[in-house]
């Protein structure tokens, strides 16, 4: 409370002083709401939590004002969950408060930043400070930024605070540096984008003593030592040259603890069991490169990853207290039954390669190929993928958009299911847009994604009518024609959504099927929902 | 153009990381070297650990979690004063059509909710108590329990607990004599919990092998003796005078008493939740 009366002095301080010299200052906002009613439904799996037994409502929601006068920024945003399932799918969370706030101010060639920064160094490999609401992921770094340019196209910044744990920060002090730059010559088709970073992470006593209570309960053999420091290096360029570009970036971590479900301990009475806490040193080697010319786009990536979990402390799992984030290698899929098996990135060790091509062979015309392998260091398939799409549109009339996606998900692996064979799909998808009149239009899906394990079969099928700006309607539903696991069940959903100037307004009645996501040996249940969901949103 | 003071920042940035490479790294106590023992709490009076361990038979990572209780409770280590119940609770906790039983309860269920929802199974909730970095009760990484048990058995007991218990095998009535003995005068309130476990039920349980047919539970969650949440302690409790209760169970029939043991546990009842001590003992013994 004390903080947001800091807060809103500020902003008052700097109304008066506004308003006193005849000089204005800009007050912006945001606001994104959710509200969720839950009806139980035993059927599809939507029982057991907190909301479905008793609580039946839950919303979350994150108001933002930003104020910015004479070169300084100000930012406050107010952050509340009810009986949100957000933080815990299983669970529910009742918190409110500050959840953000921060000062910005740019003073000649040195740039001052405190409070709750979001920040990254490179692509995020060794320092992401990053919110991600859907998941509630928010890793602001709670502390204090300090930048400075070094000529024209150079610039310096270090950090130094602590990670956002909710209303509350972790213990361990998290520090990084980076220097970014640009090289070019003049009239020259060529230039280099250099950078280099370090991330220190240093564990406050009780992690440490925590950890050495835990090391001092293994065998002899297994014994690490751990240190309270921990450093991460990265070094980076894009080279661009005419309409190439290549991007290059190497990461590299010292020894670090962190629990590996895969490695092997030494029990007591001698006999052995997975999953121990181990202390090594990480890379990860990651390559893009962008080739575009008219009508046509191509970008290859490559990734090699091995022992690059990097948190807070290592008693915390799944996407809890990461400072970093490594990039996946796989396209981002936006139909839902393409995107119904979403390999996760696997921090202790795996190679990938993507290909992204885009070309349009007529004007009209536009294809989409894309295919990515994901390995494990000993060569497993972990998932692999094939995605073609094709556009034709008539203009001011119609979009047909058509494609075949084909998918080998290692659901052994990614969902630590024991002796399940690989997930194989194969999802052809059409998409019709109709344009009725210059304010209405139609559009059709049909996906259908055939496979022979897990829940086997599915069909989904969606009609859209729309009329702009305002109004959009949407009926869908999903059935698993051929199951595996359940009875045939229809997983249907209505939303409508209203829009007016910045305001955006939804209601849905839905319900979704379960899933279950599993890293560094925890599965956590992504719970099937059922009931109905509103969401506002607002600029201003 | 590359900066000239460029050289002067790359100076800097290696004099510290040089410099920082010169910490001193912690001691690490070895607990299973020759000559050396689980720390011993200097009171005369051990303050005992619980750890309430939240698991299922579809649960595939949940045998690496038994199996490390079991190595956490072996002589060399914490022994008797690591005390485990296993709950059946939760999304992973539905039998298979083959299970030879169903080890889920409502009580077990209840205790869920009340220790707060796990993000993932397995999980355990060591002594109901929050930890600093911690969401919440719940501490799925099961690798780091022993860190947090070590913790626990440093504290200073402030009570003791003295178990007694009979049992008619013919008509299979137990009872269970519960003192309670504090060290110190106690104003808090407080809730005394009291919960029969089994050990050694044989059934289907899904491992990181796959499903194993012959499976052995342990410390399986039968059933509370007390209420759900315990019962108040509405005496007085004052240093070093006993107070005590007595309940009566009846063993259903399918429970084998020779592997069943009474877990009492005594924990603050408003804010926290909090154990302060607990005690385990065999129905026979």
């Amino acid at each position: 409370m004390s903080r947001l009366l800091l807060l809103f002095s500020f902003l008052f301080y700097f109304g008066i002083a506004a308003t006193a010299q005849n000089e204005k200052g800009t007050l912006s906002g945001s606001l994104q709401a959710n509200a969720n009613i839950f009806l139980r439904d035993s059927a599809i799996g939507a029982t057991n939590t907190p909301q479905y037994d008793h609580q039946l409502y839950g919303a979350d929601a994150w108001l933002n004002l930003n104020y910015n006068y004479s070169g300084f920024d100000v930012g406050l945003r107010f952050d509340l969950f009810n009986n949100s399932n957000l933080l815990n799918p299983q669970g529910s969370y009742t918190a409110e408060g500050i959840g953000r706030w921060y000062i910005k101010k740019k003073i000649d060639k040195l740039s001052v930043a405190g409070g709750y920064l979001y920040d990254q160094i490179g692509s995020g490999i060794i320092f992401r400070a990053y919110e991600e609401r859907p998941l509630l992921i928010d890793n602001a770094l709670f502390g204090i930024r300090l930048g400075y340019d070094l000529g024209e196209n150079w610039e310096i910044k270090a950090l130094t605070g602590r990670q956002k744990q909710q209303f509350d920060t972790y213990s361990p002090v998290i520090k990084a540096f980076n220097i970014d730059g640009f090289v070019a010559e003049e009239n020259s088709n060529w230039s280099l984008s250099p950078g280099f970073g370090v991330v220190n992470r240093t564990y406050d006593d009780e992690t440490m003593q925590r950890i050495v209570g835990t090391v001092s309960t293994f065998s002899v053999a297994d014994s690490i030592a751990p240190s309270f420091n921990t450093y991460a290096f990265t070094l980076y360029n894009t080279l661009t040259v005419g309409n190439v570009s290549w991007y290059a970036e190497a990461a590299w971590k010292t020894e670090d603890v962190m629990f590996d479900p895969f490695a092997t301990k030494t029990n007591r009475d001698g006999s052995t069991a997975l999953g121990q806490l181990v202390n090594e040193k990480g890379t990860v080697y990651y390559t893009s490169l962008s080739i575009a010319g008219k009508g046509f786009g191509l970008t290859l990536e490559g990734k090699r990853t091995e022992n690059f979990t990097f948190r807070t402390n290592p008693f915390v799992s799944l996407n809890r207290g990461m400072i970093n984030f490594l990039p996946p290698m796989v396209r981002f899929n936006t139909y839902r039954l393409t995107s119904r098996y979403i390999p996760a990135v696997q921090e202790l060790g795996e190679q990938a390669i993507k290909v992204d091509l885009k070309f349009r062979p007529q004007k009209n015309i536009g294809v989409n190929l894309t295919f990515s392998d994901i390995s494990d260091l000993d060569g497993q398939l972990l998932y692999r993928e094939g995605y073609s799409e094709i556009q034709i549109k008539k203009p001011r009339k119609w979009v047909l958009t058509g494609g075949l996606q084909f998918q080998q998900y290692n659901q052994e692996i990614f969902e630590t299911k024991p002796d399940v064979p690989i997930v194989e799909t194969l999802t052809p998808f059409v998409d019709f847009l109709y344009k009725i009149d210059r304010k209405k239009s139609l559009r059709f899906e049909l996906q259908y994604m055939n496979t022979d394990q897990d829940f086997g079969s599915w069909l989904f099928g969606l009609v859209e009518y729309s009329v702009a700006p305002k109004w959009t309607f949407t009926l869908s539903d999903m059935y698993n024609v051929d199951p595996k696991m359940t009875d045939k069940i229809h997983y249907p959903r209505i939303d409508l959504f209203y829009t007016i100037k910045s305001n955006r307004f939804s209601l849905s009645y839905v319900k979704q099927v379960e899933g279950v996501v599993c890293s560094g040996g925890i599965c956590r249940l992504e719970p099937a929902f059922s009931g109905f969901r509103f969401t506002a949103s607002s600029t201003f | 153009m590359i900066p000239r003071n460029i050289k002067y920042i790359a100076f800097l940035l290696i004099a510290y990381i040089l410099v920082a490479c010169t910490e001193n790294k912690p001691i690490i106590p070895c607990l299973s070297c020759e000559g050396n023992t689980t720390p011993v709490n200097p009171s005369t009076i051990v303050k005992k650990v619980l750890m309430e361990e939240f698991t299922g038979v579809r649960c595939v990572n949940c045998p690496q979690a038994k199996t490390e209780i079991d190595n956490l409770q072996s002589e060399s280590l914490f022994g008797e004063d690591f005390i485990a119940v296993a709950y059946h609770a939760g999304f992973f906790s539905r039998p298979y059509s083959d299970s030879k039983n169903d080890y889920r309860t409502e009580q077990g269920d209840a205790i869920l909710e009340f220790l707060d929802q796990p993000i993932g199974f397995p999980s355990g909730v060591v002594n109901r108590k929050q930890f600093s970095g911690e969401d919440d009760l719940q501490i799925e990484a099961f690798a780091t329990w022993g860190g947090f048990v070590g913790q626990e058995l440093e504290e200073a007991a402030v009570m003791s607990l003295d178990l007694e218990t009979t049992y008619n095998e013919s008509n299979r009535v137990l009872n269970v004599s519960v003192a309670i003995t504090p060290t110190e005068n106690i104003s808090d309130a407080l809730n005394l919990s009291v919960l029969i476990t089994e050990n050694d039920i044989v059934d289907v349980q899904l491992t990181p092998d796959g499903r194993v047919d012959n499976y052995a539970q342990t410390h399986v969650f039968r059933a509370m003796i007390t209420n759900t949440f315990g019962n108040r302690i509405d005496e007085a409790l004052i240093a070093n005078q006993s107070i005590s209760n007595i309940y009566s169970f009846t063993l259903p029939s399918d429970w084998v008493a020779e592997n069943c043991k009474i877990v009492a546990f005594v924990h603050h009842a408003e804010q926290s939740k909090e154990v302060l001590q607990v005690e385990e003992v065999a129905v026979i013994k």
